[in-house]
């Protein structure tokens, strides 16, 4: 598996748990890899957020520490895939 | 204090407790079929228990319909309760519990079962412990780890730094000694005090050691992921070998606790009517 199919894979994996987050029942498809979260998913609360971190630590098996709490860890979901990626070591 | 007449509809009072009043609703056990349990909803807290009123409602109008009573109650502080949150502690909120379980018992002639929704899940499992007056427990999403569930809480304040300010000023460790230190925080609007900042804390699942009971315990999986994290499932486990009977639920449904829309997750609200209505004692 190359590191950018991983990637991608994560990528897809973290659609599903924000759309599960924010209650829908599937991933939009107009849902791109690079497209920026803040400003397109006019839900995204502080509440959100949070609730999206802790299903990522849950379901990665990981722990996000305050200094990845920055609006470059949430500026596109790729670069949130990169965040989780580099705790998981791969 | 007030006395209900089993009917079909939801009774909405108010419940004389030692400091102020309690906010109820009481949905009675349909006349048409012999009383079949009774049933207390401990509530999540702040915007979850927003979140959870209807879905809580739809649950509880379903089950009386089968013959159960259910009480929903807003503990103190909370929801349409008297009094503030910053007066609110564990303690007393395990009252109201005990408070509710003895007027619900008198109603119904039965022994009450808990039905816990996120950090109420965790208030009931709590009040189980010490109690030893509890035979089943329902935990949906449970919060197992108050340190945890702080610490979301504190993300939050900073996540709301996040979108204001493009930063966040200060961190969780920074907050969480605040508040042990004595100051209080607000938190999207409620107010979080420093005792109960060290009672929640203090509050871990994973080391409650449960008289025995039965606890169906449901989980809300996403369709991509669909396994309940195994951490969680390492907590089951421990309970079951303490002799506690426990059956972990995995539901295919929304995170009405955190939907943007208000979920009714009828998914989860069917699984739940189906192994209470197919486990009567």
């Amino acid at each position: 598996m190359t590191a950018s199919f991983a990637l991608s894979n994560t990528t897809n994996e973290l659609k599903s748990l924000l759309a599960h987050t924010l209650g829908m029942p599937q991933v939009p498809p107009s849902w791109t890899d690079d497209m920026p979260l803040f400003g397109n998913i006019p839900d995204l609360d502080s509440m959100t957020i949070v609730a999206l971190v802790t299903a990522i630590e849950e379901h990665f098996a990981i722990e996000f520490i305050d200094e990845d709490m920055t609006m470059d860890t949430f500026v596109s979901l790729t670069k949130l895939a990169m965040v989780v990626h580099g705790k998981l070591g791969s | 204090m007030t006395e209900i007449t089993p009917a079909s509809t939801a009774h909405p009072f108010f419940m004389d407790a030692a400091t102020g009043r309690r906010f109820c609703i009481y949905h009675p056990p349909s006349s048409k079929t012999a009383c079949q349990g009774a049933i207390i909803c401990v509530p999540p807290f702040g915007e979850e228990m927003n979140k959870s009123r209807r879905i809580s409602a739809n649950l509880a109008r379903t089950l009386a319909s089968a013959g159960f009573g259910v009480l929903l109650i807003d503990l103190l502080g909370c929801g349409d309760s008297s009094g503030e949150l910053k007066d609110a502690t564990l303690a007393i909120w395990k009252q109201d519990i005990a408070m509710a379980k003895a007027w619900i018992e008198r109603q119904v002639g039965v022994t009450a079962s808990l039905w816990g929704l996120r950090l109420g899940a965790l208030l009931a499992l709590d009040f189980a412990r010490s109690s030893h007056s509890i035979e089943r427990l329902v935990l949906w999403q449970p919060v197992l780890h108050g340190r945890s569930y702080l610490t979301q809480l504190l993300r939050t304040h900073l996540a709301a730094d996040l979108l204001e300010a493009g930063r966040s000023v200060s961190g969780t460790a920074e907050l969480r000694n605040a508040l042990l230190a004595g100051n209080s925080l607000e938190i999207a609007g409620y107010d979080i005090m420093p005792e109960m900042a060290r009672a929640l804390d203090a509050l871990n699942a994973e080391e409650f050691l449960l008289p025995p009971m039965r606890i169906d315990w449901f989980e809300v999986v996403s369709s991509a992921d669909g396994r309940i994290p195994p951490a969680r499932m390492g907590i089951a486990e421990r309970w079951k070998a303490n002799g506690v009977m426990v059956d972990i639920h995995a539901i295919h449904s929304q995170a009405f606790w955190s939907s943007q829309e208000i979920s009714e997750a009828p998914e989860l609200v069917a699984a739940t009517f189906r192994v209470l209505t197919e486990t009567i004692r």
